[in-house]
């Protein structure tokens, strides 16, 4: 597979489809970064073709000092905070509330899903997503950048701006305080299911 | 609480070096604070693994589209030739019906022969030759570029008095246009021996549609004639 480097330096010479390729190769993380990030979906859409259309016009400012999906995340990062401060409000949670079975079952991972995995995993995903949107935003996002797209510690120090040392402690804090909470909801669940379980029989 | 507690994460996430490892599992087995968070947070990374995000639709259009040309202008002649003589093997097939009518008289009740229609044949498309004519195009387009331009890249370098590092950087930058170039008519290329499969496909089945109509209207005849050739049979009688 061409590195993205080679696109990069294709791209730069004036190559469309080598900037279609990255676009191709980047375009689902960048947008699973806005959404985590926006938690809206035409939000996000638009965040995703923005930085795509920064990054296409600012190849030639690029000198490769950083990898070029850290300098994309960036962008995507930047264009977060842009949308965030001129709405002046934190991101909503939008969590979907369909229990309706045949939209469960348009849902289901997998055929051997089973309905009550597949309810398992939506209030798992929904109770996630409160937990991460209460947590302050630096440590929500060294979270993401690390859970979900799998950077460096290193990476993260460079793309937050700040040393080594702050990205493992915001790190360490959320992920206590996730844990406080995930475990308090967790419990919370089964004693509504026990609770449940008892008046039906 | 550990002093220790943020190395914890070095091993969760696997940026620890193998020594750090190492020392990191000699102290969890003497610390319960950072044994404890070791396990907590296993746990807290397989959760997070429940928020999924919805598959978008691609959002990069940023590029025009480029302008429509009739199709049979953006075949070359080659092509088109190619195409006509795939055509003339797949319906050449399907040509060879042959009707024959048995002798209405005789002793024994004359009965029409079977008719057979031909069946299409598998298809005729011979790719392979195909991407050979499509090689030798390229070949042939590639020497001639060659020849044309051979005069020029010497010329032009010693007009404009090019030294010979630039003259390298240039020459690799246009190699690499051409390589560009040349991957872009192969994708075209390739892009327009598919469409030609499909259509040769969808010819082949529509060929057999018509046929097995042909065939029943050819059976339904030959049950009338060989009813009229009984009733003659009977008055002859």
């Amino acid at each position: 597979m061409t590195s993205d480097e080679e696109l990069v330096a294709r791209a730069t010479a004036g190559d469309q489809d080598a900037f279609s390729q990255l676009v191709a190769r980047w375009e689902r993380p960048i947008y699973a970064l806005a959404y985590r990030t926006l938690r809206r979906e035409e939000e996000a859409r638009d965040v995703v073709q923005d930085a795509f259309l920064r990054a296409y016009r600012g190849l030639k400012g690029f000198k490769g000092e950083a990898k070029f999906s850290s300098w994309l995340y960036r962008i995507t990062l930047n264009l977060c905070r842009d949308w965030m401060r001129k709405q002046r409000r934190a991101p909503v949670v939008q969590v979907s509330e369909g229990t309706d079975p045949l939209d469960l079952a348009d849902q289901q991972a997998a055929p051997t899903e089973s309905v009550e995995d597949l309810v398992a995993r939506r209030e798992m995903s929904a109770a996630v997503q409160v937990a991460m949107a209460d947590l302050p935003e630096e440590q929500r996002m060294a979270i993401m950048l690390k859970e979900y797209h799998g950077l460096t510690f290193q990476e993260i120090a460079d793309m937050l701006d700040c040393p080594l040392s702050t990205v493992k402690t915001r790190l360490y804090q959320g992920l206590s305080v996730l844990r406080r909470r995930l475990e308090r909801q967790q419990a919370e669940t089964a004693r509504l299911r026990r609770a449940t379980w008892e008046s039906t029989t | 609480m550990c002093e220790q507690r943020e190395r914890v994460l070095d091993y969760l996430y696997n940026e620890a070096s193998a020594a750090s490892r190492s020392e990191l599992e000699e102290h969890f087995l003497a610390c319960d604070d950072c044994r404890d968070d070791m396990r907590a947070f296993r746990r807290v990374r397989e959760d997070l693994l429940a928020w999924d995000v919805p598959e978008p639709a691609s959002v990069w259009t940023p590029f025009a589209p480029a302008p429509v040309v009739p199709w049979f202008r953006q075949v070359p002649a080659w092509a088109m030739a190619a195409a006509a003589g795939l055509m003339f093997v797949v319906g050449g097939a399907g040509a060879s019906t042959a009707l024959a009518i048995g002798s209405a008289r005789g002793a024994e009740p004359a009965v029409m022969a079977a008719v057979p229609v031909a069946v299409p044949a598998e298809p005729a498309l011979d790719a392979q030759a195909i991407a050979s004519l499509v090689r030798q195009e390229l070949s042939s387009a590639r020497a001639e570029t060659t020849a044309r331009m051979t005069p020029v890249a010497t010329a032009v370098p010693a007009a404009l008095k090019l030294d010979a590092a630039t003259e390298r950087r240039l020459l690799a930058q246009t190699n690499q246009l051409v390589g560009a170039s040349e991957e872009r008519q192969m994708s075209l290329v390739r892009g327009f021996l598919f469409e030609v499969a499909l259509e040769a496909e969808r010819q082949r089945r529509d060929d057999g549609q018509r046929l097995g109509a042909l065939q029943a209207q050819v059976n339904q005849l030959q049950d009338y004639v060989n009813q009229l050739l009984v009733l003659q049979q009977t008055k002859v009688q």
